[in-house]
């Protein structure tokens, strides 16, 4: 992760929220490439544009049009390319429905945007740098939604 | 509040979250990065802006978990009222520390409870008498239990043969006035202007949805400067 540039997609209909999160990557200690789009339907049809690049990492927002985040989460669990990528569920709501929904669908993590920047930067750093934090034994329902 | 009224404060609590986080970010962003460009008065309102956001967050989230007691699984289980009061003085430990406050409890008697939900009453209970303190007074809270028949609560009419679990916490805190007596389990009733105590005026609200779960009631008696007791029945096991 040291000198060549992590791929990180982000897929999110708020612009706002876009724009804060290529924001806290530029000033993370992670040489990141952040590419951010608008919906879940432009994020499958990137990945299969994409398929020789596939990212590091998906940050997935829940409640998208057209297509939305556990449909998408569906979607790549269930497509053998894409299976392994991990996913970051990166979501405003922490209700235990979505939680549940997403953890059964194979995300692997769940983070409840912060609303506080320097916390999102420090949870950001956390979900990317750790490797493969979420395939650690211990990870199940109760350690799936992160602590920030 | 009613069952759809509350479905609603749940559903829109969520949606209300997102516009509230964007403020608290951005404001707080310009605060890190403008930060020179502000004059000290821009400044000041821009805390004022944030204080007011972090308020705003912490009433959608006690709404939240509110308008949550309705529609949450209800598991009963017969329980040591012990152990519930042990565990929530584990959480408060700092608050208790830091008053120097004396809790005190006999052997409580064991009831059919929804544990969570328990530990969250006693836990809004201890917590406002740990905050309405007198400034010059150590904080003493009793905390007692009873088996009592319906037909010895006095000014509550219960099935006279019906034995019940009668629960009493009582503190030395600055206390009310009678007239609020009904008031103080209404939601976002605060007897106190804002700053001068924290918090957002449902907590006692809670307690009574929770006692009103277990199919029981909640009394209160209150001396200004004197302090307050609350007597909750339920249904003995």
């Amino acid at each position: 992760m040291d000198n060549v540039a992590v791929k990180i997609i982000l897929a999110d209909d708020d612009e706002s929220d876009r724009l804060i999160f290529i924001e806290a990557f530029s000033e993370i200690r992670i040489k990141a490439d952040v590419v951010a789009l608008h919906d879940g339907k432009q994020l499958m049809e990137y990945l299969d544009k994409n398929k020789v690049d596939l990212p590091a990492i998906i940050f997935l927002d829940l409640n998208m049009p057209r297509k939305t985040g556990v449909e998408c989460l569906k979607e790549i669990r269930a497509t053998k390319k894409y299976k392994s990528i991990p996913i970051a569920i990166y979501s405003t709501s922490s209700s235990k429905n979505d939680i549940e929904e997403s953890f059964h669908n194979g995300a692997n993590v769940y983070l409840k945007k912060p609303s506080d920047f320097n916390k999102l930067k420090e949870a950001l750093y956390k979900v990317v740098s750790s490797a493969n934090p979420f395939l650690e034994p211990i990870f199940n329902i109760d350690n799936f939604l992160m602590k920030v | 509040m009613n069952k759809e009224l509350e479905s609603f404060a749940y559903v829109s609590s969520h949606d209300l979250q997102e516009p509230l986080r964007k403020i608290q970010i951005f404001s707080g962003r310009i605060l890190d990065k403008e930060n020179d460009k502000l004059s000290d008065n821009g400044k000041k309102y821009f805390h004022i802006m944030q204080d007011s956001a972090n308020r705003m967050q912490i009433l959608i989230e006690d709404l939240l978990a509110f308008s949550g007691l309705s529609t949450a699984e209800r598991k009963f289980e017969v329980y040591d009222l012990n152990t519930v009061i042990e565990n929530v003085k584990l959480e408060l430990k700092e608050s208790i520390e830091e008053k120097h406050a004396i809790i005190e409890s006999n052997e409580l008697c064991t009831a059919n409870i929804v544990v969570f939900q328990f530990h969250q009453l006693i836990q809004n209970l201890i917590s406002n008498s740990l905050k309405f303190t007198k400034p010059d007074q150590r904080p003493h809270i009793i905390i007692k239990s009873n088996i009592i028949k319906g037909s010895a609560v006095k000014g509550i009419k219960f099935p006279p043969d019906r034995n019940y679990c009668h629960i009493s916490l009582s503190d030395n805190g600055i206390g009310f006035e009678k007239k609020f007596y009904s008031k103080i389990f209404e939601v976002f009733q605060k007897l106190h202007g804002i700053g001068e105590y924290a918090g957002t005026g449902i907590g006692l609200a809670i307690v009574r949805k929770i006692v009103d779960n277990h199919n029981g009631v909640i009394t209160v008696k209150s001396k200004l400067n004197k302090g307050t007791s609350f007597d909750i029945y339920i249904p003995a096991i």
